[in-house]
């Protein structure tokens, strides 16, 4: 346990789960910065469509012309940016970081069940991830057929696709090795007395993502080598017969069907948004607990719903398809388990709204960002419902009102979540707080700007304005009116959320070295990261000793030894309910 | 619900379609739903924010809410999303599936999307189409239509323009050539994947005319470069305007002229090339 | 003395210019359609109002068979098959998407050239290239003034463009590995001059029937004829490689799969 490493063992090959959360950590948030970017070069396009811009020339004379931004570059920014940001930033962030980083921690585990296996999982994300970026660099450029990819578009593009496919195979590879991983851990190295109906949410969320993630992923990546074989092997999964591209007929052996791949593709893309907000949930759960200063309201109505919303992820896929040209029957089945999959979102949002009440509420900078969550998931998983009806979604499939729904969860929602996540637990990982003044900076200015992008495009949604396209919608005249009146403010909005940004860059970096020293429980907080662990925790091990856990996760709003908590591993009785002098009860923000 | 059915017809495109109003009412009910939850909650969150924050109340309550009146909440708005499947999107996508029968007349058409363009096929005034044949598509027969096919002698091939008869329901079969498109009205709350290798039948009823508005035909997936300007022309006709419009469209493809000046000599213009290079 | 010292360079260098000179010959003729030329469709211009409003209405039609009152044959691509020789070629090859067209639709450039190709029109053309040869480019070019340059990787005969967004706009590159390349005027009329004598043989190649070939002699300062003749009931399928390809099918191997790249776009 002491000997000493090398250095490539460890810091670039380690197996501590710490370490290996930071790895993904950094790398999530780097990727994330780049997905940012290229959402940057798009909006300019849309808020002045055809303008040459200077900063445009970064992407090379074939792509922008003079700074002019062409439709194939256009694409092909729109495909990588989702792709990024959902494979290389996200899930990495909300599963490979901050999961490997807690979940032992939460548990009172040591590490995790297969640390190499661990480290495989990083070592696999990365090459994929650079796989997909050097996409960017093969002739004709990066993949341009929507994260989506679907055949034939897909199977004709460029050779950027082929990296997308090569790269797509790394990562999922990547994420079923975790979530194996996740699994075994948290089903086999709790510490005594830590039950399940003790577990904190948050790992809870992380068990349903796993097991979404191990059972999901796998058709995708059969998928994704049946089209790579179309495209490189003269294969036709997902290619008919009778194909004229561009006035030639193509001469491959047809009898494929492109809607096959979308249905392996949905299969997983549709337990995958829950993947990327369950995390989230359990992230906003453990900062709205400590910073009410109460237990959460319905624990287990949360945990249940979370386990039921993990089964019906399953069977509702193909509500993306409803325009495939669907019969009755299925498209019923379809809308019948969308709108019983609301129902477990909905339970949790309302125990998170309900466990505000009676609370005492501490707006950290963690905790603003983990409010505002709440309605902002409430708008993304609201404007949800008539996109889920197939009748009302015939109006709205493929406009920009998906666009606003879809982002409203992952952006103001998911991505906030993260935010809260770090300003949360850096103390934990370095020490250090993040300074609070910036904090609130990035927090206000982010939530103006974002909505600012995304709720004008309900309207652009409703005006009949389509996805994807490069200038916005102006040719069409349905549309052109909506979008010439709301483009060029959402642009805006996009250049003001990248500046808002900047406060919070500055800050991780210089906190790391001049942040505000902290102890190992800053928060005053009752789980087992911050009540049994220093701060960063011990590089092997985790823990002097290991933990015994005597109750919940939630014990806020009693007496206890060291406030108005009781940690979990804390073994005195429960104290009374009733509220002590309240100088004792004192808690700083 | 009205306020709301007006509401969002601000922001929608006009609707000039039969089935049109069915789809805007449930949109329109689905909105109010999403309205009342989120100004409840809403409401609902910013009072708690300011009851409950810390300076204001110092000590939390440990049991928190008692009353379980959200379960009521849960269960009325599942009770309301099962009445606007059951009583409005299944029976509207069952309208929405269900061909019309001949005894209306429709007017059916075929469209063949490719990058970048719809190709439209009328079968004329035999009702019948001519055969398509994938291997005779070139540059001035994007259909691919076999003129030895005498179904074919009189149909019609588009680009672009869709021409349809005021208050006769259309039929529109919809497929794709390469890659998949959709087949998007919006005026007419029609939208259609494209799929090559599927044939998928629609239908609507236009009960307006252009009144010289543009509507357009718009692609709903994303199929290339082209994308963002694969627009189409929507024109609603009164049947004697159709009948015109048909009669102008050359039936095609041609055969040979046999006559011996079929083509005056051609003009020199500047870009006719030179004849020769020089050595 | 200086005088004459000028006077005889100038002499022996006439002399060794001379045999150089005296080596090289001259081809012309014509290309005639025997038949009676097809009528031309019309182009449905209204398919983009942009291309309706810069056409001014006119009713225009797909010059592909331009036939003059003798039968000569316009457009028609004539080449030498020949390895090298010939002047260089002019800085760029053009093609100008002008009224929703080609212009020219036909013309011939050389190995290594660049083609330039301009967006004349406010409104997006896609030139697309259906290379078996690797000249293979996919671009969009969505304002007026874009011009996109390519140079030229490999001998076609014919390179075959279009456009994805107007599907009559339909054009063609003969790319030589040579200088001695022509296309036929209004009258069908062609002429190559600075040939090297010797024996040759001489393709024409016209969109609607497909290609010709005939041997020629050219003599050292002499001028041979050669006249090409099409029926009209000619298809223009391939014969020779590379040209107007219907159906190819798609084994592992590369050649046949260079359809398919002739989807994909590469710049340079």
């Amino acid at each position: 346990m002491s000997q000493r490493q090398s250095w490539v063992r460890r810091y670039v090959f380690s197996v501590d789960h710490k370490w290996i959360g930071v790895q993904y950590g950094v790398t999530a948030l780097l990727f994330l910065l780049f997905g940012f970017s290229l959402m940057i070069l798009m909006r300019l396009q849309l808020g002045w469509p055809g303008k040459a811009f200077g900063v445009m020339k970064v992407l090379g004379e074939a792509r922008a012309p003079g700074g002019i931004l062409l439709p194939e570059a256009y694409n092909q920014l729109g495909a990588m940016h989702g792709t990024i940001m959902v494979f290389l930033a996200i899930v990495p962030l909300a599963v490979g970081a901050f999961g490997n980083y807690l979940v032992p921690l939460q548990i009172g585990a040591p590490d995790m069940a297969f640390p190499k296996l661990n480290m495989a999982s990083y070592w696999c994300f990365l090459p994929g991830g650079l796989i997909m970026l050097a996409s960017f660099a093969a002739p004709g450029g990066a993949a341009n057929s929507g994260w989506t990819s679907y055949p034939p578009l897909s199977i004709i593009a460029t050779e950027g696709q082929t990296f997308w496919l090569v790269g797509m195979i790394f990562l999922i590879t990547s994420s079923l090795l975790g979530s194996v991983n996740f699994i075994v851990t948290i089903l086999q190295l709790r510490a005594p007395g830590m039950t399940f109906g003790r577990l904190p949410f948050f790992v809870h969320a992380q068990l349903v993502t796993s097991f979404l993630l191990l059972l999901a992923f796998p058709p995708l990546e059969a998928a994704g080598v049946m089209q790579l074989m179309d495209r490189v092997a003269g294969t036709s999964f997902f290619l008919p017969s009778g194909l004229v591209i561009s006035g030639q007929v193509l001469g491959n052996a047809g009898g494929g069907n492109p809607l096959l791949w979308q249905h392996l593709f949905w299969f997983l893309a549709h337990p995958e948004v829950y993947v990327l907000i369950l995390p989230a949930m359990g992230i906003v759960a453990e900062v709205i607990a400590n910073n009410t200063r109460r237990p959460l309201w319905g624990y287990r109505s949360m945990v249940g719903a979370s386990v039921f919303l993990g089964f019906m992820s399953f069977v509702v896929w193909a509500h993306h398809m409803f325009m495939t040209g669907m019969g009755t029957v299925i498209s019923a089945f379809f809308q019948t388990t969308t709108m019983i999959i609301s129902i477990p979102s909905v339970i949790i949002l309302t125990a998170l709204f309900i466990s505000l009440w009676g609370s005492s509420i501490r707006f950290t900078t963690p905790m603003l960002f983990a409010l505002a969550f709440l309605p902002m998931f409430g708008i993304g998983g609201l404007t949800g419902l008539p996109l889920g009806l197939a009748a009302a979604d015939i109006h709205l499939h493929d406009t920009y009102y998906v666009i606003g729904h879809f982002h409203y969860v992952v952006a103001p929602g998911t991505i906030f979540a993260m935010f809260a996540g770090i300003y949360y637990w850096f103390p934990k990982v370095t020490g250090r707080k993040l300074n609070d003044t910036l904090g609130k900076i990035h927090f206000w200015g982010s939530l103006l700007c974002i909505n600012g992008i995304f709720f004008p495009m309900f309207y652009q949604g409703l005006a009949g304005v389509s996805r994807r396209l490069w200038d916005g919608g102006m040719q069409y005249a349905h549309a052109k009116g909506a979008a010439a009146a709301t483009n060029p403010f959402m642009s805006m909005s996009a250049v003001g959320l990248l500046i808002f940004q900047l406060p919070f860059i500055y800050n991780f970096f210089a906190s790391i070295k001049w942040g505000k020293l902290v102890g190992s429980n800053p928060w005053d907080a009752t789980t087992l990261e911050w009540a049994a662990a220093t701060s960063p925790p011990l590089a092997h091990g985790n823990f002097e000793v290991a933990p015994v856990v005597y109750r919940g996760p939630y014990e806020y709003g009693v007496r206890g030894p060291s406030g108005d908590f009781l940690s979990q591993n804390v073994e005195d009785d429960a104290a009374p309910l009733a509220p002590p002098p309240s100088d004792a009860m004192a808690v700083t923000a | 619900m009205n306020w709301m059915t007006e509401f969002l017809a601000k922001m929608m495109p006009m609707d000039a379609s039969a089935h049109g109003p069915t789809l805007d009412r449930l949109n329109a009910y689905v909105h109010v739903l999403m309205l009342i939850l989120f100004v409840f909650w809403g409401g609902y969150f910013l009072y708690v924010l300011w009851r409950f924050r810390a300076k204001n109340n110092p000590t939390s309550s440990y049991e928190g809410m008692r009353s379980h009146w959200s379960t009521s909440v849960e269960a009325g708005v599942a009770v309301i999303e099962v009445v606007l499947l059951i009583g409005f999107s299944i029976p509207a996508w069952k309208l929405w599936t269900s061909q019309p029968g001949k005894e209306t007349n429709p007017l059916v058409i075929h469209m063949v999307a490719e990058q970048f363009a719809w190709n439209i096929h009328y079968p004329g005034p035999d009702g019948k189409f001519g055969r398509r044949d994938v291997s005779l598509v070139n540059a001035t027969n994007p259909l691919g239509l076999d003129p030895s096919d005498p179904d074919g002698k009189d149909d019609v091939a588009a680009l672009n323009e869709l021409h349809v008869e005021l208050n006769r329901p259309v039929i529109v079969h919809i497929t794709s050539k390469d890659v998949i498109h959709s087949f998007f009205l919006p005026v007419m709350r029609v939208k259609q994947d494209a799929i090559p290798g599927m044939d998928v039948p629609i239908h609507f009823t236009p009960v307006k005319g252009n009144n010289g508005q543009q509507w357009d035909v718009a692609c709903a997936q994303l199929c290339g470069l082209g994308h963002y300007r694969m627009r189409g022309m929507l024109f609603v006709d009164t049947k004697a305007e159709f009948d015109d419009w048909m009669a102008s469209m050359a039936p095609v493809p041609e055969e040979p002229v046999p006559t011996p000046d079929a083509n005056p000599v051609p003009e020199a213009t500047p870009q006719n090339p030179p004849a020769t290079t020089t050595g | 003395m200086m005088k004459t010292r000028v006077y005889v360079a100038v002499c022996v260098a006439a002399l060794l210019a001379l045999p150089v000179l005296a080596q090289t010959g001259t081809i012309e003729g014509h290309v005639k359609l025997t038949g009676p030329a097809p009528a031309n469709a019309r182009i449905p211009m209204g398919a983009d109002p942009n291309c309706l409003t810069i056409n001014a209405g006119k009713r225009v039609t797909s010059d592909i068979v331009l036939r003059a009152a003798d039968g000569g044959l316009a457009n028609s691509f004539v080449m030498l098959k020949a390895n090298g020789g010939g002047a260089a070629p002019a800085a760029s090859a053009v093609i100008d998407q002008r009224g929703c067209q080609y212009h020219p639709r036909i013309q011939g450039a050389r190995v290594g050239q660049t083609l330039e190709v301009k967006n004349s029109d406010a409104t997006l053309h896609n030139i697309h290239s259906l290379s078996t040869k690797g000249n293979n480019f996919n671009t969009g070019q969505p304002t007026a003034g874009m011009v996109f340059k390519y140079q030229l990787k490999a001998a076609e005969t014919m390179l075959h463009v279009k456009c994805d967004v107007h599907p009559w706009m339909s054009g063609y590159i003969g790319v030589a590995n040579s200088g001695f390349y022509a296309v036929t005027d209004n009258t069908g009329a062609f002429k190559i001059s600075g040939v090297p004598a010797g024996k040759y043989q001489i393709v024409a190649w016209h969109e609607a029937y497909g290609p010709v070939v005939q041997n020629v002699e050219v003599k050292a300062n002499g001028s041979v004829t050669v006249d090409f003749a099409y029926a009209g009931t000619e298809k223009p399928n391939a014969t020779i490689a590379g040209l107007h390809v219907e159906e190819v099918s798609l084994p592992m191997e590369a050649t046949a799969l260079e359809l398919v790249d002739a989807t994909k776009s590469t710049s340079r």
